[in-house]
């Protein structure tokens, strides 16, 4: 086999093939890419802008009357179509309410109790250790309140997205007074430029003066899009407040600990860098 | 300086505040009062320089809508796009924009619009203003926001 390769004219011949698939296959490539519009602009979506989030640096902790707040704000507006199945009500004590208001909030919810003696289902007023309540019973209902979209799950809506609280804050105040010319949406849907595709199923939900702040904070809808933001960065990331305090105090200890080793290994190594070496050479 | 603050709270022990007592209430509550009403002064004044800032040609409007209400709310989002539309990097966006809307407005009055190959949109145009607006906006608004 190796020999019929070796002719020149078999040579020639593997060349020219090679050579023809190669052009062919770039030509082919070539034309696809005239006529195919993959990916443009309004695919990838707009993107947000970055805001100078309060917990955005390296030391900074989140803005906790921002989350009490933003709950005010899910639980008006947003909890009406999104579950926050991640959250129990207890994680909101010592974050953004006390105990006391966050068991007034559960107690005013029915949740499935145990059977009683006969079996029969039973309810019970709702406890710390309770989840935040999903306002749907599953996805189909979820489905077909909302014109066959479904209204994700927001506990981890922030770490899910490209552009986090950038993205979030900037879909929900984004929405354009009417889509831009030529623009054709599908029946039921609404014209978001940051939404990859541009039309998505939820429309503007936030309005000047929807809710009104019991901290007096005029309730504009950047401000509660900065709340809400804010208050879905922290059920995301409950963590993230320990997390940077851990992340000082290991800075702390882990330099101290490397001036000590730089102090020891001069301390060491002094009497062996200070010697002096003579020599004396015998005298004759 | 918060950067020093967790530094002390680092090594020194913390307190949290318990809830307050019924009793303390009252007083809390005259507390939350009092800043309250600075609060509302603070935005006040700063409603008063919001609207110094857009002196001049939509003055009429401006005075429209304050008989509407006295204390109508504007959010500073709107107030600032619609500051940062008017700056000179941002007016051949608008221009572009708006003068698509026309070409394409005026194309889809055709006849034949419905069976056309290619349908053009304004949406390039659209993202490249709101590009412009947004690189603006964003430095500013958060300071104008709590
Ligand atoms: C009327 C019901 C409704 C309300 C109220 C609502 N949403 Fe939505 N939301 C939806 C639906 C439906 C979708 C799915 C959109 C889609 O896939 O096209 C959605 C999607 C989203 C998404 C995901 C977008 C993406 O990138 O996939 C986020 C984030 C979101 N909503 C946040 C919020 C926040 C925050 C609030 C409260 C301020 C809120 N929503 C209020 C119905 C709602």
């Amino acid at each position: 086999m190796f020999r019929a390769v070796s002719t020149p004219l078999a040579q020639k011949f593997i060349t020219g093939a090679v050579a023809t698939t190669g052009l062919g296959a770039s030509y082919l490539l070539y034309q696809d890419s005239i006529t195919a519009n993959a990916m443009t602009a309004a695919e990838h979506g707009l993107h947000p802008p970055a805001y100078g989030w309060s917990h955005n640096g390296m030391f900074e902790t989140f803005d906790h009357a921002s989350i009490r707040r933003g709950f005010q704000v899910y639980r008006d507006v947003c909890a009406a179509c999104h579950s926050l199945d991640r959250i129990a009500w207890r994680n909101l004590v010592g974050v953004s309410h006390t105990a006391s208001e966050a068991k007034a909030f559960c107690e005013e919810l029915e949740y499935d109790d145990e059977p009683d003696d006969e079996g029969a289902p039973r309810k019970r007023p709702g406890k710390l250790a309770d989840y935040l309540p999903s306002p749907y019973e599953n996805e189909q209902a979820a489905r077909a309140a909302n014109q066959g979209a479904l209204p994700p799950d927001l506990s981890l809506i922030v770490k899910a997205r490209h552009g986090a609280c950038d993205y979030i804050f900037s879909l929900l105040t984004g929405y354009p007074d009417e889509p831009p010319a030529g623009v054709v949406l599908p029946p039921g849907s609404n014209y978001n430029p940051y939404f990859p595709g541009g039309s998505i199923a939820m429309g503007r939900v936030l309005f000047d003066e929807l809710v009104e702040y019991e901290d007096g904070t005029p309730a504009t809808t950047s401000q509660m899009a900065k709340d809400v933001t804010t208050f879905l960065n922290w059920a995301a990331e409950p963590e993230h407040d320990d997390r940077k305090k851990w992340g000082l105090k290991a800075l702390i200890v882990t330099s101290s600990l490397y001036l000590v080793a730089i102090w020891v290994k001069r301390f060491k190594w002094q009497p062996i860098k200070n010697r002096k070496i003579r020599f004396d050479p015998p005298k004759k | 300086m918060s950067f020093l603050r967790d530094l002390i709270d680092f090594a020194l022990p913390v307190a949290y505040a318990e809830e307050p007592e019924n009793e303390d209430e009252v007083e809390e509550s005259a507390k939350v009062e009092e800043e309250e009403e600075a609060e509302a002064e603070d935005q006040e004044e700063a409603v008063e320089d919001a609207e110094g800032d857009d002196e001049g040609d939509d003055e009429d409007e401006d005075d429209e809508d304050d008989e509407d209400d006295e204390d109508e709310l504007k959010d500073p989002l709107d107030t600032l796009r619609d500051e940062c539309q008017e700056t000179s990097a941002c007016k051949p966006y608008v221009h572009h924009f708006h003068e698509c809307i026309e070409r394409v407005t005026k194309e889809m009055e055709e006849e034949d619009y419905e069976s056309k190959h290619y349908k053009e949109d304004c949406v390039e145009e659209f993202f490249h203003l709101q590009h412009c607006i947004n690189d603006c906006v964003a430095p500013k608004l958060f300071h104008k926001l709590k």
